[in-house]
């Protein structure tokens, strides 16, 4: 299994992400045992240089963009990419950030991206993950253009679910569409069956709304509670 | 010298035919022996020789559970 997340995932509006610029959402990512974050341009808007190095510090787990820099600077403020093993399979994961023009920060095209980093990615490993918070508008026209990928998890803009791109046969999926007051409440989860070649030739999505309806795990929520309490 | 000639041209036909008759029965018999490698051992490396696909891979089934724009949130119900 992967545990996955797209973007924007660090701190906007709420406690104790906000007070916390962020630590608590990293705190949490670890606990939860998440295995790659892509950043998005919410998280570099509200979070500076100095404040987002720290926070990629402190995470158990890759935090990933192929083309963010800190204005001036010559070097990724991330790692672009990792590979992971899952039954004997090398699987590599690139992350992409939405282009934004903000202060501070130097964000190129993740397209012009894409096309760099898939190829490089494919002589790694025979499956090729794009965890990215391009938009998923963008994330199409990625999926039409960039031959090698074989799934795309996307995030920002409006909820797709899932997409193919007819020309590559590049699958998408999207899980959420967030709105004040109301975030991380939708989790996507893709069933995937690759050959032994690491092709994908079978899969299943679907996307699963939390809600009180659903039974909290109590260790989950006594973490939750501590965090409020250490952070707020 | 005739019927020399004859006899030892009639012998080496027939050696040319008795090589080709064994190199052809020789050539059955690892063909055999490969199928029923490939038969009895079908995800084994006996196999792989004759199939396409990295030696020793799997088949892979694989869960992706996604997250995104979560904006740090904590609680299902906001904040």
């Amino acid at each position: 299994m992967l545990l996955l997340d797209a973007g924007d995932s660090l701190i906007n509006d709420h406690y104790p992400a906000k007070s916390s610029d962020g630590e608590s959402s990293i705190a949490a990512y670890n606990f939860l045992g998440y295995d790659a974050l892509a950043i998005g341009s919410l998280d570099l808007t509200l979070l500076n240089v100095v404040t987002m190095t720290q926070r990629l510090s402190e995470a158990e787990f890759p935090v990933l963009s192929a083309n963010v820099r800190a204005a001036g600077v010559e070097d990724l403020l991330a790692e672009p990419y990792t590979i992971v093993e899952r039954g004997g399979h090398q699987i590599a994961i690139l992350g992409l950030t939405d282009a934004a023009d903000l202060e501070g920060w130097t964000i190129d095209d993740p397209l012009t991206t894409a096309k760099e980093w898939v190829p490089v990615l494919q002589e790694q490993a025979g499956i090729v993950i794009v965890l990215s918070h391009a938009g998923v508008d963008v994330d199409k026209v990625i999926a039409a253009e960039v031959p090698g990928i074989d799934i795309i998890i996307s995030g920002r803009g409006a909820a797709t679910d899932i997409h193919t791109a007819s020309e590559t046969g590049t699958m998408l999926f999207h899980a959420d569409s967030p709105s004040q007051h109301q975030a991380g409440r939708t989790v996507g989860a893709a069933y995937l069956n690759f050959d032994r070649a690491g092709r994908l030739i079978g899969h299943e999505w679907r996307k699963y709304i939390l809600s009180e309806d659903i039974e909290d795990h109590q260790e989950t929520r006594n973490w939750v509670i501590e965090a409020d309490n250490k952070w707020r | 010298m005739t019927n020399a000639s004859e006899q030892e041209g009639k012998r080496l036909t027939g050696a040319k035919r008795d090589l080709l008759l064994g190199l052809g029965g020789l050539l059955l018999f690892v063909l055999l022996g490969l199928g029923v490698i490939a038969a009895s051992d079908p995800g084994g490396t006996g196999f792989s020789i004759l199939c396409s696909g990295p030696k020793g891979k799997q088949s892979l089934d694989l869960t992706i559970l996604h997250t995104n724009d979560t904006w740090g949130y904590l609680s299902v119900c906001g904040g």
